[in-house]
């Protein structure tokens, strides 16, 4: 069974044009695959619709073996929180809360995840700071807000929250693109070595080809993608 | 339901986090509420310390006027008597075999800009207030002879007068009225709180009232006539006239053949009023100013409301980046309607308890002052059903309202996605 599998896929946005018609892509567990597409081709589109966000109009959408368009609206949004870790571009973070208590918020909204949590020792606490410290993130920080963090230290922040609980997907809509070069680098390595400690797969989306070098597979979503991608999906 | 407190763990943290804009708008929203409660409490308590004012009297006599013009000045000492009856005529319907009891009363002069009330000693026992209540003395005893006074107790407490001082009375009710400096009175007694016009009243007798009046004329002292307080007893005191008479009837059944009675009385033109009908008649009147002042402090948190509802919807922009966080760890976009309903009725809330703190505190800082200067007594208590009406009238207005920025966020975090295009 695929983590990810992806049948006859047809998606569009309201009053707008198909944005994406998908025969077949797969995912397997444990998994990372770079798939690249430029600017606007439709990879956050796809992302959302993987992550039950967004419910495909034709075709099937399997996670884990389960068809997201025949699970309830609540069904989705509990599915995604139990199963998958998500990373953004950037603003990841609620700025209201500390960084421990961003990490920690999936465990707040999923049972599943905190037992995992809890089952790699103790309280969901002591996962995160583990996590938060393999992250490079200083013990000091930890009870800040997390609005005062630099953007990189917010990814990383982000990158924990998404693996607490050990989700067996993480989704990352192109995490590094508000960082340096050095950083992008230094980013990505932790990003893929963490996914393959917690045994996850891991679908990352770029427009930045040359991010693709530590990816197990890279895939060309304007390949995949039979709508012919950015004029299409152009309202 | 985990999620659920989670959820409601964040809504706190979030709108704290916004706590200054949102502080702002609940002020709003709070002063309003402080507003219609208030105008509802003075609304409400003023009619009870009206109809509180005079009880178990069941015509009030005066020279042919207003029947309000009347009740306001024998029962609320506000305002004046532009004619005068004549001694014979309250005489004579003491006489009357359907009459109980009588009580002529002398008003118009004043000490200290509270009224003086010339009635007959038994007055502290015929006459009743509020619920047939009658009067009780805190201290001393009636007046029973001349020169003697017994005071309301607001005009006590707010002049530090205690039983065994001297006053004196002025003639009329002015800041500037002449003295009659050369009859000073004794305090004898002093009532105890009614919460009506008796409270702020100086009571003597009528023969009193008479004596200092024997070398007056027409406003003034007579010239080079000067009758000591010694003398005053060599004259007859009878009044000649008194401003109104208080009737009690033996049976109530008998209220209109008396009234009929009076005003057909031939000696001079006289009207009878029942309490009762000329209060209403004041109701009527008050209804105007009541209802403005109620539709304008409606108003006024109608307008705060809309500046809440505002405040939420314009910050909703900045927030779609957060429903969008909370999206991708499990809350769906019911959760997001759910979080925007709960801060709108949340906030709606807590104006409204405030707001009836506010009033409260309000009661106790300005009810002393109100009471003391028109009699009027604010009550310190649970909001009566009105004041509830209004308070409800608001929270729904207030989660009703809320529920369009509510819905705005739902549709928003349906159409973003995960990532909102902000
Ligand atoms: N929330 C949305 N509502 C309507 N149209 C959208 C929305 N998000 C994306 N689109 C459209 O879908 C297309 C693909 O966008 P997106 O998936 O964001 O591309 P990418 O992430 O590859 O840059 C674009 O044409 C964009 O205008
Ligand atoms: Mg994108």
């Amino acid at each position: 069974m695929s983590l990810v599998e992806l049948t006859d896929l047809r998606y569009a946005w309201p009053r707008q044009r198909p944005c994406l018609e998908i025969g077949h892509f797969a995912l397997a567990a444990g998994e990372t695959v770079f798939l690249h597409g430029p600017s606007g081709s439709g990879k956050s589109t796809l992302l959302a619709l993987i992550a039950g966000v967004n419910v495909a109009g034709t075709g099937q959408v399997r996670v884990l073996g389960e068809d997201l368009a025949r699970l309830s609206p609540s069904g989705r949004d509990r599915f995604r929180v139990d199963h998958i870790g998500i990373v953004f571009q950037q603003f990841n973070l609620l700025p209201y809360l500390s960084v421990l208590e961003n990490v920690l918020l999936p465990c707040r909204f999923s049972a599943l995840r905190r037992q995992r949590a809890q089952a790699e020792g103790g309280r969901p606490e002591a996962a995160a700071r583990r996590l938060l410290a393999g992250l490079d993130l200083a013990p000091e920080l930890w009870e800040r807000p997390a609005s005062r963090l630099s953007v990189g230290q917010q990814q990383r922040v982000a990158l924990a929250r998404a693996l607490i609980g050990r989700p067996a997907l993480i989704l990352a809509d192109e995490p590094t693109s508000a960082l340096d070069a050095a950083r992008q680098r230094a980013f990505l390595e932790l990003l893929t070595e963490e996914c393959k400690r917690a045994g996850a797969g891991l679908l990352f989306v770029s427009h930045d080809l040359r991010l693709a070098e530590r990816f197990g597979r890279v895939e060309d979503l304007t390949r995949l993608n039979r709508a012919q991608a950015e004029a299409a999906c152009a309202a | 339901m985990r999620g659920l407190s989670a959820l409601l763990a964040l809504a706190f943290r979030s709108a704290w986090n916004r706590r200054l804009t949102l502080g702002l708008t609940l002020t709003a929203v709070c002063l309003s509420v402080t507003l219609l409660l208030s105008i509802e409490r003075l609304r409400v308590d003023a009619r009870t310390s009206f109809t509180q004012a005079v009880s178990g009297t069941d015509l009030i006599v005066g020279a042919r006027a207003s029947p309000l013009q009347l009740l306001l000045y024998a029962v609320f000492r506000v305002g004046g008597a532009t004619q005068e009856i004549g001694w014979e005529a309250a005489a004579a319907i003491d006489r009357h075999p359907a009459v109980a009891w009588t009580l002529p009363l002398a008003l118009g002069d004043s000490h200290r800009g509270f009224p003086v009330l010339g009635t007959p000693a038994r007055y502290f026992e015929v006459f009743r207030y509020g619920d047939r209540q009658p009067l009780v003395f805190a201290a001393g005893r009636p007046y029973a002879g001349l020169y003697e006074a017994v005071l309301g107790v607001e005009v006590a407490e707010r002049l530090g007068y205690q039983v065994g001082d001297r006053i004196t009375l002025a003639h009329g009710g002015g800041e500037f009225a002449p003295e009659h400096a050369d009859k000073p009175f004794t305090v004898v007694g002093v009532l105890a709180r009614t919460g009506t016009p008796v409270d702020r009243t100086v009571h003597v007798s009528l023969e009193s009232i008479e004596a200092i009046h024997l070398d007056w004329q027409g406003g003034a002292p007579i010239p080079g006539l000067n009758i000591p307080p010694e003398l005053a007893t060599k004259f007859d005191l009878t009044p000649k006239t008194v401003t109104a008479v208080l009737v009690g009837l033996k049976s109530r059944a008998q209220v209109f053949a008396m009234q009929r009675w009076v005003q057909d009385y031939r000696a001079e033109p006289l009207m009878a009023v029942l309490p009762g009908v000329a209060l209403d008649q004041l109701w009527d009147l008050l209804a105007i100013g009541e209802r403005s002042l109620l539709t304008i402090s409606a108003l006024v948190a109608g307008v705060s409301l809309v500046g809440l509802v505002a405040v939420i919807l314009a910050g909703l922009n900045e927030r779609r980046r957060e429903l969008a966080i909370l999206r991708s760890v499990g809350a769906g976009p019911r959760r997001v309607l759910f979080l925007l309903l709960l801060e709108g009725a949340g906030l709606t809330l807590a104006a409204c308890v405030l707001g009836l703190l506010l009033s409260l505190a309000l009661v106790l800082a300005v009810g002393p002052w109100l009471a003391a200067y028109s009699g009027i007594h604010l009550q310190l208590t649970w909001p009566h059903a009105a004041q509830w009406a209004w308070l409800g009238a608001v929270f729904a207005v207030g989660t009703l309202a809320s529920l369009i920025p509510a819905w705005r966020a739902y549709r928003l975090s349906l159409a973003d996605g995960l990532t909102p295009h902000v």
